[in-house]
């Protein structure tokens, strides 16, 4: 395994984005660079088409096949040469708050796109390991209740390694793991009344309190191999757990893997690894009920 | 003359199950695919005639040439109705 490596003349900015991988604590599978300029933004005409996402968008394909992330809400743009283990940043200004918000907002988006060549591929997914050792993978959007019950499920012993930003890749032995990127446990105010928790760290860029694995009573995993991969909704009645079929799976892991209809070199392994995950592990619903936040309610043992 | 096709150079296929699905990456869609479907799209990585495709499916299926025929035909069409399938340029034979 690999580290990442920061090049920039401006130090402070240095740290903090080093600061920042390091507690994200993804180990890449090899040795990844970003290298930050700051300066003014001029515009780069590209006439690729975008693939548009909240917070940035990305060019990427023929003719030259770079990939070419342009942030939408931090002015940052990072280029990812065909064939090079580096982004090259250009970011408008490195205050306090720009950087912050780079780091946040951008940085996560950068790293997504160095480890796919790596064969590393996003998924917007929840990872976690149950007390009896099967890994779960609950992918959804942002209001499907992944966050909440990652939170829930910390406290009872299920340890965490991501709330949010996943990435599967295949393991030595063939099989597909899920590494996540640490960080807080995000949830909004209804998720941390659900909780009955009023402590936490707040985070107002998002609107939310955060909190880690390990002060919800949990622990954190770096990486976890999928046995379960599970589909929640937020619904009114009782917690049920319906299984689907391996192909409405992966159905499902596609809209839940945006990315992978980006970089036309880099989609077939995309879509290979989520066919594998798809293969690999028991595949369900979960319709999230109130019931889950009863002591004695356990997930685990809803599975058929 | 009779028209080759050939897939969509931005569609990916994959397979489970038996069934498959087809990744188009311009439309940023996927497309359900049955068995015979991904044969055909399979099949369809270089330019193929119908006939072609029709003894491909024979080939593989326990099917008569009427049944194949119809099936292909059918999926061809709704295949080049949705961008999945175009005709081969330059590869029209007599």
């Amino acid at each position: 395994m690999a580290d990442w490596q920061v090049v920039s003349a401006h130090p402070d900015l240095r740290i903090r984005i080093l600061e920042a991988l390091e507690r994200g604590r993804l180990v890449p599978p090899a040795p990844l660079t970003i290298s930050v300029v700051v300066g003014p933004l001029p515009p780069a005409p590209d006439a690729r088409s975008p693939f548009v996402q909240p917070a940035f968008e990305v060019r990427t394909g023929p003719p030259d096949h770079s990939v070419v992330i342009t942030g939408t809400t931090v002015p940052a743009r990072a280029t990812i040469a065909p064939g090079c283990r580096q982004a090259d940043v250009e970011l408008a200004a490195a205050d306090d708050s720009s950087i912050e918000d780079f780091v946040a907002l951008f940085l996560p988006v950068v790293v997504t796109f160095l480890l796919r060549p790596e064969g590393w591929h996003h998924v917007h997914a929840a990872g976690l390991r149950d007390p009896t050792g099967r890994g779960w993978v609950l992918a959804g959007n942002a209001h499907a209740g992944k966050s909440t019950t990652t939170a829930l499920l910390a406290t009872r012993g299920w340890a965490v390694c991501t709330d949010d930003l996943a990435f599967l890749h295949r393991g030595s032995d063939g099989r597909v793991r899920l590494a996540g990127w640490r960080g807080d446990i995000a949830l909004r105010n209804g998720g941390r009344d659900l909780l009955q928790r009023t402590d936490g760290t707040p985070l107002p860029r998002r609107g939310k309190t955060g909190w880690t694995p390990e002060a919800l009573g949990g622990e954190w995993v770096a990486e976890i191999t999928p046995d379960v991969v599970a589909f929640p909704t937020v619904g009114d009645g009782p917690t049920r757990v319906c299984p689907i079929s391996s192909l409405d799976a992966l159905k499902a892991l596609i809209r839940w893997s945006a990315l992978v209809t980006t970089d036309p070199r880099l989609a077939e392994n995309h879509l290979a690894l989520l066919t594998a995950l798809a293969r690999q592990a028991q595949s369900c619903t979960v319709q999230l009920g109130n019931d889950l936040f009863e002591p004695t309610f356990r997930l685990e043992d809803c599975l058929p | 003359m009779t028209i080759r096709f050939v897939r969509h150079q931005d569609l990916r296929l994959t397979e489970l199950d038996e069934e498959g699905i087809a990744l188009h990456l311009e439309q940023r869609k996927y497309y359900s695919l049955s068995g015979t479907g991904l044969t055909i799209l399979r099949a369809l990585k270089t330019p193929r005639t119908e006939e072609e495709l029709v003894q491909d499916l024979m080939a593989r299926y326990d099917v008569t040439v009427d049944e194949a025929g119809r099936s292909v035909r059918t999926f061809l069409e709704e295949c080049q109705d949705a961008g999945l399938v175009v005709p081969a340029p330059g590869l029209a034979v007599d």
